[in-house]
């Protein structure tokens, strides 16, 4: 039992339909090269067989490539880095909003419009004002979200 | 001219590991690989005389390998290695217009500078120079199911354009 137990003709065409979707080895390659080598213009499987030459018979000069495509998408858009950056400007935002509404230690330090407020009046100033934060973050998540679904978009 | 002992070794002995590349391949056996390609090689040189009739030693060898190997799997057994057979083609192939198979090929290289990027480098890093997918994936930053979309496209997008010229 080898590759060829089926014969010449289904290698050839098993080959082919692998080549065809880009899963092809290059071993593989090299064999579909070989098998095809005598195949003249007219006959079946010639631009199959023209391509296989172009790929063997042409020495060209080692190609100078394009940087890497993290330079053509800036990083603050990279997958990699989109959720932990996202997560660490989360948590930076609630930290500064948490520390600037802090209720006051002193109630009289506490005013509105230049009045004092009790400490039940700054609860519920801190409690919308943490309410807001939540929605905006609510509201950032969901433009991370759309950002990521462009990229994976933009990546296929 | 004669075929001198330099003019094989330039020609033919580079041309070995891709040789035993395809007999490994073929045979599925490293062992009989190696059997197969030194079987190749000792022919090649007993009959050197008629190598200078060769236009293309790289395709010559690797059909004498081809045949050699297939021959192999059908008999299940080593067998008489005939050159005669394998310089066939090469003549046929004068007859045919070297040039013009030569120009489809530079038109095949032309057509892969227009392509844009990323496609352009990895057609030609797969194509012409045969890396691995997960390499080219590496060296462009993209994953090795991009490369092979981007292959697979472009083959079949060449093999349209062949089948309309």
């Amino acid at each position: 039992m080898n590759n060829y137990t089926n014969g010449l003709e289904a290698r050839i065409e098993h080959l082919l339909a692998r080549y065809y979707e880009g899963e092809t080895t290059p071993d593989e390659e090299l064999e579909l090269y070989a098998l095809l080598l005598d195949v003249r213009e007219g006959e079946p499987y010639y631009k199959d067989a023209v391509l296989l030459r172009s790929q063997y018979e042409r020495s060209v000069e080692p190609t100078p490539v394009a940087e890497p495509r993290t330079d053509a998408h800036p990083i603050f858009l990279s997958r990699r880095w989109l959720w932990p950056a996202s997560m660490a400007a989360a948590l930076v935002a609630v930290g500064l909003g948490l520390w600037l509404l802090r209720p006051s230690e002193d109630p009289l330090m506490a005013q509105r419009n230049g009045a004092a407020m009790t400490q039940e009046e700054v609860n519920v100033v801190v409690d919308d004002a943490v309410m807001r934060l939540a929605t905006a973050l609510d509201n950032s998540r969901a433009k991370s979200q759309q950002a990521l679904m462009l990229l994976e978009h933009k990546l296929r | 001219m004669p075929y001198t002992e330099d003019d094989f070794a330039r020609h033919y002995l580079p041309q070995r590991p891709r040789v035993l590349q395809l007999c490994r391949q073929m045979l599925g056996n490293s062992e009989d690989a190696e059997d197969a390609c030194q079987e190749v090689y000792i022919k090649l040189w007993a009959q050197r005389t008629r190598l200078a009739e060769v236009a293309q030693p790289f395709a010559f060898v690797i059909r004498v390998a081809r045949n050699y190997c297939l021959d192999r799997l059908r008999m299940n057994l080593p067998t008489e290695l005939s050159l005669e057979e394998n310089l066939t083609p090469e003549a046929e192939l004068e007859d045919e217009g070297r040039e013009q198979r030569e120009e489809l090929l530079c038109r095949i290289e032309d057509w892969s500078h227009q392509l844009d990027e990323p496609q352009r480098s990895v057609f030609r890093l797969v194509h012409y120079e045969g890396k691995p997918h997960a390499e080219v994936a590496e060296r462009l930053g993209l994953t090795e199911v991009n490369v092979r979309v981007i292959i697979s496209r472009l083959r079949k997008k060449l093999k349209e354009q062949i089948s309309n010229e």
